[in-house]
């Protein structure tokens, strides 16, 4: 199979320098170019990945580039229908990052354009490409446990936002400066906006979408930034699984400006756990373990040293084999769309203070 | 029971309490010729050090409080979120103000508001075969420190002693004087004795009587889909 040609645009997502080692090494790939949005990004790509043509303007790069066949929209979630549209006209494959956008007139915009192109659209839901995820689905589908009552998951990491300043901008993150909820000075965008994965997740293992959801933001252990960092969410699917999840920022932080060790002041830095209660049992799976661990420099706290994150593998495997033999992928626009209507639902159950039927 | 009862005679001995206190069960006691709920998850040490640590000042500015709990088939889910509130209660030091309940058959998710507008989430499943142990963890998130009692990186808790033999055994023992009952049980000792010595009878029925209207508040939640204020 003839390599994809492959570019980067923005580089200002947190999942940026995930992809540095997969569109190295993947054999599918031919690593083409980036285009970076600001010096600050630059400089840290620079810094890692040599020999990798980058450019300052995303149009000059695809000017100088013709041969560019998909690009990694690795930017803020206010620029992507920006850069697809960029992309759609000139026939260019996409992979978004997780939320292409919370503002659902936008979201129809992007469906719409990428079917009038013909192009394959993937959403970066990674855990689709984890091992124990795959173990879970596997586990589901043979019937260890029965039906499935109820999904409760954690999908909770330190604050982005000091590293990746576009997450603590409600403009950028959410895509408008909504407040949470009357009388709070707090607006959308904060840690929901980061965590879209077990929203996702629950309806690939209960094979059900949202039924009705209730959610209540918490004070902010981060009471410096204006966007939620902890909240809560329970509700019930169309086939009677209840759930409860968690998107917060619940794990304190080094605020550091490039991610690295020292990062953590809460020893682990992010864990997706989920536990199904099911008719015949239950099942609990730590997706990000077992991990190793250290007191060491810089900081000599103990730390979590993850021993598993290879999901861009997959998850870049599966974008290549979708654009050459013309799949539909597996997260697409269509099918995510239902999640970030979900995700949106918890915002007004926020701001209400009453469940919301979906 | 009787056991139980021995070790509570013991306790009552040897500290002088003169107060006649008679388990009926692990939830009741007769205590100075009196009904007593015993609310005996209130004497584990776990939940004790729990409590200290938010209110000792270790946790500054709490925000959340995370709660599971998985027991066996058949168990009484809301006997459960009963023992989980009167927790969440006991170790935050505030009242619940509002309840929000969904419930699938013997599964059952909570979103409860405390004082200060702190969160505190509830989950709870009926689904463990008979006779293995419950699973549950209580963690605290603040401003300043997460507290928990399972250890980070894990998702059960460990035991004080694994055994590797001809038969695989596994021991925890938390309490010298009333060395060989299990942590469950020790609580219930505790808690009778503790009642006896201190006559907190009073206390007891009152905390009874809220968490009662509690589990009321989250029935009909349950029922209705949206959030009770109490």
């Amino acid at each position: 199979m003839k390599p994809l040609k492959i570019a980067m645009m923005s580089m200002t997502h947190g999942h940026t320098r995930k992809y540095y080692q997969t569109l190295m090494d993947n054999p599918k790939l031919n690593w083409v170019a980036v285009a970076t949005a600001n010096d600050e990004v630059k400089e840290i790509f620079l810094n890692n990945v040599k020999g990798i043509p980058c450019y300052d303007s995303e149009t000059e790069m695809l000017d100088a580039h013709p041969e560019i066949e998909a690009v990694v929209l690795a930017s803020e979630n206010s620029d992507h229908l920006r850069q697809m549209k960029l992309c759609a006209e000139r026939g260019i494959h996409i992979l978004s990052m997780k939320i292409p956008t919370f503002q659902m007139d936008e979201y129809d915009e992007m469906i719409e354009i990428v079917e009038k192109n013909n192009l394959v659209c993937q959403i970066e839901l990674e855990m689709h490409y984890n091992p124990v995820i795959a173990r879970m689905k596997e586990l589901i589908a043979s019937g260890e446990i029965g039906k499935i009552k109820s999904f409760n998951a954690t999908n909770i990491t330190l604050s982005p936002v000091w590293a990746f300043h576009w997450q603590g901008v409600p403009e950028k993150s959410y895509g408008k400066r909504v407040p949470i909820k009357e009388g709070d000075t707090r607006f959308r965008g904060g840690a929901l906006c980061d965590h879209p994965h077990i929203f996702d997740m629950i309806r690939h293992m209960t094979g059900s979408d949202f039924d009705s959801i209730y959610a209540e933001v918490a004070p902010n252990i981060r009471p410096d930034i204006e966007e939620e960092d902890m909240l809560s969410v329970i509700g019930k699917m169309k086939d009677g699984t209840i759930f409860s999840l968690d998107p917060s920022w619940s794990k304190m932080e080094e605020r550091l400006k490039v991610p690295g060790p020292g990062w953590e002041v809460f020893p682990k830095r992010m864990e997706v756990n989920i536990t199904l209660n099911g008719e015949k049992g239950t099942v609990m799976a730590d997706c990000f373990g077992p991990n190793i661990y250290h007191n060491g420099c810089p900081n000599d706290r103990y730390t979590v040293q993850y021993t598993y994150f290879d999901e861009w593998i997959g998850l870049i495997d599966e974008f290549v084999d979708n654009i050459r033999n013309k799949k539909t992928p597996l997260i697409n626009l269509k099918w995510h769309k239902r999640t970030i209507e979900a995700m949106n639902a918890v915002y007004e159950s926020i701001a209400t203070g009453k469940a919301v039927k979906l | 029971m009787k056991i139980l009862q021995e070790k509570l005679d013991f306790l009552l001995s040897k500290y002088s309490v003169e107060t006649k206190a008679t388990l009926k069960d692990c939830k009741t006691a007769v205590i100075g010729g009196t009904d007593t709920p015993l609310l005996s998850h209130r004497l584990e040490r776990r939940f004790i050090e729990l409590k200290n640590i938010v209110g000792g000042g270790t946790l500054q500015g709490v925000s959340v409080m995370r709660v599971a709990r998985i027991v066996e088939k058949g168990a009484d889910i809301f006997a459960e979120l009963y023992r989980e509130l009167d927790i969440c209660e006991y170790i935050l030091g505030r009242k619940i103000v509002g309840i929000t309940a969904m419930q699938n058959d013997n599964t059952l998710n909570v979103i409860a508001t405390a004082e200060d507008k702190i969160v505190c989430t509830i989950e709870i499943s009926a689904t463990l075969s008979e006779g293995e142990t419950p699973k549950d963890k209580h963690e605290i998130i603040s401003q300043r420190g997460i507290a928990c009692d399972v250890v980070v990186d894990a998702q059960l808790k460990q035991a004080s002693i694994y055994v590797f033999g001809a038969e695989n055994k596994k021991f925890t023992d938390v309490d010298f004087e009333l060395y060989g009952l299990s942590v469950e049980d020790i609580a219930v000792v505790r808690s009778a004795f503790t009642i006896a010595q201190k006559d907190t009878k009073a206390e007891m029925i009152a905390l009874d009587s809220n968490l009662k209207i509690l589990v009321e508040k989250a029935k009909a939640s349950v029922k209705t889909g949206e959030r009770q204020v109490i």
